[in-house]
């Protein structure tokens, strides 16, 4: 079993990283984690650069052949160059960084057309879920709210949550044909595996 | 006064947890409701099985409250403690009939009476559904801190205490100048009298804030006495600026070497939680419903504070979603 860490940007992603779908996930994958841990980031790249260095070497101190670092771009219009200025962060001796750049991790929820078709009480699909106008939260509030006549309140580890007992996971969102930060995941995850 | 290990099974939610050579001064911290509470009742159980053996359930609410009820379906069905320390060791089960056995005792040097027999203390300022002890005397403070001004009389009659008292209680809180013990003279009660900077008169104990009166109880706790205890204290931050929770864990630390107390806080203070070393750390979680302690010994946290790597789940089941 290879041992795999991982970086999520805020609450959301840990909340995702640390539930037993995303474990079951791992396991079918033949992959073990060595930590799921919050960079604490609010949003913001600055805000948890500082700290980036001594959560990648802690990782790599539990021997974790591959950690990916899950971070929303938002309105950042070149992953290269947001990747980029992630590298930039910490120490570039630690070869084994996978970014992972999202527009919001929300997008994903977005892309998981089963589960919100579960939650709204019937049909959903979302086209281009990594290219919305509004950041991806703000969609998804706004589609329920229109749908059901309820929000989905302000708290993202909350709605995170919500999702994730109703059915969505990772693997779920990469069967949708425009999810490809959702894709890239699962394929480096395999990757890992079958190295 | 080391404890080398505890070992609980069985109790609430804590279906088997071990401590392994815990640091004299530890804090445990966790989520809401992941056990830490039931962990120190489980401690304060077992300082009533050392002194009261045959009476000690009826304090607690008996077995079918105490016992793992995820494991009331079981064929056996008890409740075990063992405590070891370098030169003793005991044991003891509770039983489904509402018994308490002690199954092995050895204490050639008396470290477990340090540890479980009078000086044991559970602090939890201002809960009033905790306390046990009937007793409320000048001798330590109960539970719920409500026999303060007692305890308190007793520590400032001491000189070098009642000026170091004073002395952090004028560091902790600005303004204040001192205490007095003052006695009814009706009812021939005790009671505490705070004077103030720049005030002409006193105030009186129910005109204190309820930082300044946490504060007071918690010195008091700290100085009860100078042989060794063993004492517990739940959530201390309460009514606390973040300051003064820091300097109250350099306190504690202190203490504890000075005096060779063995301190044990639990809480939910990320202030608290930032000022421990690693080898103090105790974190407290849940997993699958049963309660579980992870220690840090070896822990290179990379110029991480101890609450940062809480908070960001470098320790693992940190969080709390």
């Amino acid at each position: 079993m290879k041992k795999v860490g991982f970086i999520g940007e805020g609450e959301s992603e840990v909340v995702l990283l640390t539930s037993s779908s995303f474990s079951e996930l791992l396991v079918e994958y033949d992959l073990e984690s060595v930590g799921e841990i919050d960079a604490m980031g609010r949003g913001n790249l600055e805000n948890y650069s500082e700290k980036l260095d001594s959560k990648l070497k802690i990782l790599v101190e539990r021997k974790a052949e591959k950690i990916f670092i899950i971070s929303d771009l938002e309105q950042e219009p070149c992953i290269n160059h947001y990747k980029q200025k992630i590298t930039n962060t910490y120490n570039s001796s630690i070869p084994q960084v996978e970014i992972i750049s999202v527009k919001a991790i929300e997008a994903w929820i977005l892309a998981d057309s089963v589960t919100m078709e579960k939650l709204l009480r019937g049909r959903f699909y979302f086209d281009q879920p990594e290219s919305t106008i509004n950041l991806p939260i703000s969609e998804l509030q706004n589609i329920f709210l229109y749908r059901t006549g309820r929000g989905l309140g302000s708290s993202k580890p909350r709605i995170m949550k919500k999702f994730i007992k109703n059915g969505f996971n990772l693997d779920k969102a990469a069967e949708h044909t425009n999810c490809d930060s959702a894709k890239y995941f699962v394929r480096k995850l395999k990757e890992v595996s079958e190295a | 006064m080391l404890i080398n290990k505890v070992q609980i099974k069985n109790y609430k939610s804590l279906d088997d947890v071990t401590i392994i050579n815990p640091s004299p001064f530890s804090v445990f911290f966790g989520t809401n409701a992941a056990g830490k509470s039931n962990l120190f009742e489980a401690l304060e159980l077992t300082s009533f099985v050392f002194r009261k053996p045959s009476e000690a359930l009826k304090f607690f609410g008996g077995f079918k409250e105490l016992f793992t009820f995820q494991k009331l379906g079981a064929e056996e069905k008890e409740i075990s403690v063992s405590v070891e320390v370098p030169n003793g060791k005991m044991n003891f089960k509770v039983l489904d009939e509402n018994k308490s056995v002690i199954t092995g005792f050895a204490d050639s040097k008396g470290e477990l009476k340090d540890l479980f027999g009078e000086t044991f203390s559970r602090i939890f300022l201002g809960n009033q559904k905790i306390n046990k002890e009937i007793f409320k005397d000048d001798k330590k403070l109960i539970s719920n801190g409500s026999n303060l001004v007692k305890v308190l009389s007793r520590l400032l009659k001491d000189e070098v205490i009642s000026e170091e008292i004073i002395e952090w209680l004028q560091f902790l809180i600005p303004e204040l100048k001192s205490l007095e013990i003052k006695q009814n003279e009706l009812t021939g009660e005790d009671y505490l009298l705070v004077w103030e900077e720049n005030s002409q008169e006193p105030f009186s104990g129910n005109l204190v804030s309820d930082g300044t009166t946490n504060s007071i109880a918690l010195l008091a706790s700290l100085y009860q006495t100078d042989t060794p205890q063993f004492l517990l204290i739940e959530e201390p931050e309460n009514g606390l600026n973040p300051k003064v929770i820091r300097e109250f864990v350099h306190l504690c630390r202190e203490i504890s070497e000075k005096k060779n107390h063995n301190i044990w806080l639990a809480t939910h203070s990320q202030t608290l939680v930032s000022e421990i070393k690693p080898e103090e750390a105790i974190l407290i979680y849940k997993e699958s419903g049963f309660t579980k302690a992870k220690q840090f010994f070896d822990l290179n946290l990379y110029n991480l504070k101890m609450d940062e790597a809480w908070l960001s789940n470098v320790l693992g089941g940190g969080i709390p979603w």
